[in-house]
């Protein structure tokens, strides 16, 4: 079996578990660059394209265990003859693929700049591109790489001490080690691209002098050694490290914290209860809730950081940059939580079989759903665009934006929800 | 009471239940028998009203599951296959979900069921941590929570080990002691003997051959093999 028939087998479950519209889902870093590009029309910058090259890179190492250990059909390869070396082709390929996205995301936010540019503000634009490109072909070798190294250490013997001392109660689950070593390298691969902007978008040196592609060289050249570590390795150390890290996830289920509603929440729910006439609304709304929450409690970490960060640009940016800065990341928010709520209509948080087999109404469901989704947009859109209403130099504007990402994100959500089918 | 009349399902051009009519009383405990596709799932989830059918009329309790689902609902339980469960939720969460989602919440009940199931320690545990064998236990008891007049089992007793599949045994012939119609699908020919007090045998979405009380009496009598034996006599040319 070759890493290329596992990748191409990988893909047609992918499109087909998508449906027809899936290409769209998965092309998000195209989607991102043409916003970007949007949005730096008028200034003709290079910021937007280094950000979506540098948060990509980002994400792309990030996903090193993802792409190699808890990728959907890795435990199904795993039980195959199939070497450890295939195993860390077909995440280089996951990985790999993910990069070129990023890298088309990039240059079509770079593509303002390239274009209405002329003369000396042409090389700024593409040396940026060619910057994070060549970090993004970094990430896309060092994600895959790194993980393996990370899953050979928890399956070290002499580590297994260190596990039963967090398998202690108040510890982290124990596999959240294994993103460690990737995210050791995501940081030298961030510190490496971050130094190098300066010097390669204002650098004076001619763009086709051989040392100024310097930097993107050595940050390929030690992304390739790495590789080629891990492939040596990857024979001995695939299985081993699998066997280590699914043992380990089984111990997963004692670290979920029993939460369910918050105080916010279980008001809002009361508040329900209030308006609508069928009991089994509120036994949603609770269950949808108890279930995100257990499920996906770093989203709702992720949102309280969206939300400081809202409230922040709200209150000290300035200038022009103010109504784009918070509408933007409003709009990160609103479809965050619309997100969410389609997370709300899916396994594990909703099985809609179990729901038509028992006495709720679809009405239920729908509004249990939806008040979920206007809890969350209120909360993160509304309530921490606030100062940035009171602060900014346009209230109106800012006040007319959010209001339409809150109307437009609830109208997206029941969309999604009014057209799920068991 | 189940009654199904002229019930007929079609996936695509394909048809799944061809106008299959039949009735359990309450207390009866009727076994689905059959090769695989030959409709048995399709014939539950179509009582449960999951599926769309395209011809016929199901009441469960008296109520039509298609104009009234909610009232028909409230009285029916299911047991479906695989296992449907909330992965997040603790075992008694979800059993309280389902009573209360039936508008009967009652802990002492679950309570009761789950230790007559044998899950009594695992009452606590997230539902996503339980064996295969749990889990069936669960949608057993998720099937029976709340006021229920007729159940649904499909293949829940799979799986088990011998003292589970005694205690959902039981469980079963408990809840049709009390008044509840039971059909119950399997391919456990010998605990279907031993529950049922009536037998379907279905092949390509039609009924093959009813076995009567007595009949089914006559084959206990017979001893071990006996249903086997008809079984196979009926179905099995086409089942291979």
């Amino acid at each position: 079996m070759t890493a290329r028939r596992i990748a191409a087998r990988a893909r047609l479950e992918a499109t087909r578990a998508r449906g027809p519209l899936g290409w769209l889902l998965a092309g998000w870093p195209l989607a991102l660059g043409a916003v970007a590009a949007a949005l730096g029309y008028r200034s003709g910058g290079v910021a937007w394209p280094l950000a979506i090259g540098l948060g990509g890179a980002t994400l792309v190492v990030l996903g090193g265990p993802w792409a190699l250990f808890w990728r959907a059909d890795a435990a199904a390869l795993a039980r195959l003859p199939i070497g450890g070396r295939v195993h860390l082709r077909v995440g280089l390929m996951h990985a790999a693929r993910r990069a070129a996205l990023f890298i088309v995301g990039t240059a079509i936010a770079a593509a303002p700049a390239l274009v209405a540019s002329d003369g000396p503000d042409f090389d700024p634009a593409l040396r940026a591109l060619a910057l994070c490109s060549a970090a993004l072909v970094c990430a896309a070798l060092a994600g895959p790489s790194s993980a393996l190294l990370g899953g050979a250490l928890l399956a070290q013997p002499q580590a297994s001490r260190t596990k039963l001392d967090i398998l202690e109660p108040g510890g982290p689950p124990p596999t959240q080690l294994l993103p460690l070593i990737p995210s050791i390298a995501a940081s030298i691969l961030l510190a490496a691209t971050l130094a190098a902007i300066p010097w390669v978008t204002r650098g004076k040196v001619p763009l086709w002098v051989p040392y100024t592609w310097a930097p993107f060289v050595a940050l390929t050249m030690l992304a390739a050694v790495l590789t080629v570590a891990a492939r040596a390795a990857a024979p001995g150390w695939y299985r081993r490290a699998w066997l280590a890290i699914i043992a380990l996830d089984r111990a997963r289920p004692i670290w979920i914290e029993r939460t369910s509603a918050g105080p916010l929440e279980a008001a809002w729910g009361r508040l329900l209860m209030m308006t609508t006439t069928h009991a089994g609304t509120l036994t949603l709304y609770r269950k949808d809730i108890t279930n995100l929450r257990r499920r996906y409690p770093a989203a709702y970490a992720a949102s309280g950081a969206g939300m400081i960060a809202l409230i922040a640009v709200g209150i000290w940016v300035r200038g022009e940059a103010h109504v784009q800065s918070v509408l933007l990341l409003a709009g990160g928010l609103a479809v965050y939580q619309v997100v969410m709520a389609w997370r709300a209509l899916r396994p594990p948080v909703e099985h809609l079989r179990l729901l038509h087999m028992l006495p709720l109404p679809r009405s239920a469901a729908m509004r249990a759903k939806a008040s979920y989704l206007f809890l969350r947009l209120a909360m993160c859109v509304g309530l921490a665009g606030v100062p940035a209403l009171l602060r900014g130099p346009e209230p109106a504007l800012v006040g007319v934006g959010l209001g339409a990402l809150i109307v437009g994100g609830l109208l997206a959500g029941i969309t999604l929800i009014s057209r799920a089918r068991p | 009471m189940i009654a199904v009349s002229d019930l007929t399902v079609r996936y695509g051009k394909r048809l799944a239940v061809d106008r299959l009519s039949l009735s359990v009383a309450p207390g009866e405990i009727v076994g689905l028998l059959g090769p695989n596709g030959a409709g048995k799932s399709t014939t539950m989830m179509a009582i449960a009203g999951v599926c769309a059918i395209d011809g016929g009329k199901i009441s469960v309790d008296g109520v039509d599951i298609t104009t009234q689902p909610e009232r028909a609902l409230r009285r029916l339980g299911v047991a479906d296959q695989p296992p449907t469960l909330y992965e997040f939720l603790t075992v008694s969460e979800h059993l309280a979900f389902v009573a209360e989602a039936r508008g009967k919440p009652d802990p002492a009940r679950a309570d009761g069921l789950l230790a007559r199931l044998g899950l009594g320690d695992a009452a606590k545990r997230l539902c996503r941590e339980l064996s295969f064998g749990m889990r069936q236990r669960v949608s057993l008891a998720a099937a029976l929570v709340g006021d229920v007049a007729a159940l649904l089992i499909d293949e829940s007793l799979n799986g088990l080990d011998p003292h589970a599949a005694r205690a959902g045994r039981e469980v079963i012939e408990a809840a049709a002691a009390e008044g509840a119609a039971v059909i119950m699908s399997t391919h456990l020919l010998g605990i279907a003997e031993r529950v049922c007090s009536r037998l379907i045998i279905m092949e390509a979405g039609r009924i093959k051959r009813e076995v009567v009380a007595d009949e089914l009496a006559e084959l206990r009598k017979q001893g071990a093999g006996a249903l086997e034996e008809l079984y196979l006599g009926l179905v099995g040319a086409s089942a291979t």
